[in-house]
C-alpha cells in the first residue's frame, strides 16, 4: 500500500473530504490530521457536519470525494473524475478494526452480558478463544471500574456505565484511534464525569483519540488541538487555547457565547 | 349424552385431534423457515424480489385459507391432469404457504424494529453481516416476535377444523358427525374442550418461551 510521504508520522490523515445528502452537501472538503497520541477534538453547532465526518471515518457512510488515510494506509481517494474510490473489502475490513467508536447511544447489545458485550467481537472478529477472550475482557472491565458488572446486562447499567462498557468493547480491539461520537450527550449531567474521567485516563496512557463533542472544557482540557465545524466546514483549527480564547472568527465567538450561555 | 356415551366418543376425538397436531407441527416446521426467507425477500433490496414476496403475501393474505386448500387439492387433478396430492398432504401445503405469508410479515416487523445502531456497533466492531444477523439481530428479533407468534400459533390450532373443507376427518368434523347422528350439542362442547386444551399447552409453552428471554430488556 502506499503510504503518504508528507503525512508519515500521522496515524489519521482527512484530505477534502465532501459528503452530500441529496442536494444537501453536508462535509464541503474537511481536511486535518491526527499524529499517533494525538487528541483531536471536534466542535460545533449541530448540523455542522461533524457526526457526519467522524461517520465518514468510520465507515458508516461513504464519502463522495476526498482522501481518508488511516495508519499510513490508504482507506479512500479521488480518482482523476473526482469520485471517491475505495480501497478493496480487505483493506476497508482492516482500516475498520483501526477504529474504535464510542456512540452517543452507547449501542451496547441488551441481550448479551456486560463480559459478553466486550468479548465478542475479540472472538468474533480476531478469533480469539472464548477464555482468553474474557479474560482480557474482564482485565478491561476492571480497569474502567466495571468488573462488579462483567455478569449484569445492560439495562442493569446506568448511562455512565454503559458508556463506559462501550468504551471497553471498543479498546478490547487494541484500536490504533479511538472515536468517540457526542459520548456525553446522552447522559444526565450527573453521569458525565465518570466518562470524561476514563477519557482522560486514556489521554494520560497517549491513546490516539478524535472527539466530537459538546464539552468545552473537557476539550480546552484534554484536547491538544481543536476543530470547530459549522456548515460542513472546518471554521477553525489551532490548539485549545488558539480555538477558545484567541479566537478572531466570529462564528466561534458567537458559537462560544451560546455554548457557555446555554 | 350421559357420560358413558362421551367416553365412547373419546377415541374417535383423539383421533380427530391428532390429525390436527399433525397438522399445527408440519404447518410450523416448513412455515417458520419459509417465513424468514420470504421476509428476507420483502426487505430485498432488488425491487424485483421484494415486489414478488408482496404480491405473492397479498394473494395468500388476500383470499381465505378454505379457497387456497381446495386449490392446492384439486388445481394438479383437474387443471394440469396429473395425480395431485393426497388429502393430508394437500393440507400441509396449503396451510405452509398461507402460514409462511403471516410470519413472514412477523419476522420483517420484528428485524425492523430493531435499532440502527445495533447495526452501526456491529459493523465497527467488524463483524461479517451474518454474524451480525446471527449474533445481534436475530435473538433480538425472536424476543420481540414472540407475542405475535404465538396469536399464529392458537390461529392455527383452530385453523386446522378448515382442513374438513377437503374431506380430512379432523376433530370438528368428527364433533359434527357425531351431533348429526345423535341429535345432541353434547360431542360440540367436547371439540371445544379438546381445543382449549392444545390451545392452552400453546400457551404454555409461549409463555415460557417470554420468560426464558426475559433476563433482559431493552
Amino acid at each position: 500500500m502506499r503510504r503518504v510521504s508528507d503525512s508519515y508520522d500521522n496515524i489519521l490523515v482527512v484530505r477534502d473530504v465532501r459528503k452530500r445528502f441529496g442536494t444537501l452537501e453536508v462535509l464541503k472538503g474537511i481536511s486535518f490530521t491526527l499524529a499517533e497520541g494525538g487528541i483531536l477534538a471536534i466542535i460545533g453547532p449541530s448540523g455542522s457536519g461533524k457526526s457526519t465526518l467522524l461517520r465518514g471515518i468510520c465507515q458508516l457512510e461513504r464519502i463522495d470525494a476526498g482522501q481518508i488515510n488511516i495508519c499510513g494506509q490508504i482507506l479512500v481517494d479521488t480518482d482523476a473524475t473526482g469520485r471517491a474510490v475505495y480501497a478493496p473489502p480487505a483493506v476497508q475490513k482492516a482500516l475498520q478494526l483501526k477504529l474504535g467508536m464510542v456512540f452517543q447511544n452507547f449501542n451496547l447489545f441488551p441481550h448479551l452480558s456486560i463480559l459478553e458485550n466486550v468479548s465478542e467481537a475479540p472472538r468474533q472478529v480476531l478469533k480469539r478463544d472464548r477464555k482468553t477472550a474474557q479474560k482480557d475482557a474482564l482485565a478491561l472491565l476492571q480497569k474502567l471500574g466495571l468488573a462488579d458488572k462483567a455478569h449484569a446486562y445492560p439495562f442493569q447499567l446506568s448511562g455512565g456505565q454503559q458508556q463506559r462498557v462501550s468504551i471497553a468493547r471498543a479498546l478490547a480491539l487494541n484500536p490504533a484511534i479511538l472515536c468517540f461520537d457526542e459520548p456525553t450527550s446522552a447522559l444526565d449531567p450527573e453521569l458525565t464525569g465518570e466518562v470524561l474521567n476514563v477519557m482522560r485516563d486514556l489521554a494520560k496512557e497517549n491513546m490516539t483519540m478524535l472527539v466530537v463533542t459538546h464539552e468545552m472544557r473537557f476539550a480546552a482540557e484534554v484536547a491538544d488541538h481543536v476543530i470547530f465545524m459549522d456548515q460542513g466546514q472546518v471554521i477553525e483549527a489551532g490548539t485549545p487555547d488558539e480555538v477558545f480564547r484567541h479566537t478572531n472568527e466570529a462564528r466561534t465567538k458567537q458559537f462560544l457565547r451560546k455554548i457557555a450561555d446555554g | 349424552m350421559t357420560w358413558p356415551a362421551i367416553v365412547d366418543l373419546l377415541p374417535a376425538f383423539i383421533e380427530g385431534s391428532w390429525v390436527a397436531v399433525k397438522l399445527f407441527f408440519i404447518t410450523l416446521l416448513f412455515a417458520l423457515p419459509l417465513g424468514l426467507l420470504l421476509a428476507f425477500g420483502r426487505m430485498s433490496k432488488w425491487k424485483a424480489v421484494s415486489r414478488s414476496v408482496a404480491i405473492f403475501q397479498y394473494v395468500i393474505r388476500g383470499t381465505p385459507l378454505m379457497l387456497q386448500l381446495v386449490f392446492v387439492m384439486y388445481f394438479p387433478s383437474l387443471q394440469l391432469n396429473i395425480s395431485g396430492f393426497d388429502r393430508f398432504t394437500a393440507a400441509c401445503v396449503a396451510f405452509t404457504i398461507n402460514y409462511a405469508a403471516y410470519f413472514s410479515e412477523i419476522y420483517r416487523s420484528g428485524i425492523e424494529s430493531i435499532p440502527k445502531g445495533q447495526y452501526e456497533a456491529a459493523r465497527v466492531l467488524g463483524f461479517s453481516r451474518a454474524r451480525t444477523f446471527l449474533r445481534i439481530i436475530w435473538p433480538q428479533t425472536f424476543k420481540r416476535i414472540l407475542p405475535p407468534l404465538g396469536n399464529e400459533f392458537m390461529t392455527l390450532v383452530k385453523d386446522t377444523a378448515l382442513a374438513t373443507a377437503i374431506g380430512i376427518i379432523e376433530l370438528l368434523r368428527v364433533a359434527q358427525n357425531h351431533m348429526n347422528r345423535t341429535g345432541s350439542m353434547t360431542p360440540i362442547v367436547v371439540a371445544l374442550v379438546f381445543y382449549l386444551i392444545m390451545n392452552g399447552m400453546v400457551n404454555l409453552f409461549m409463555n415460557g418461551l417470554e420468560r426464558r428471554f426475559a433476563y433482559y430488556k431493552v
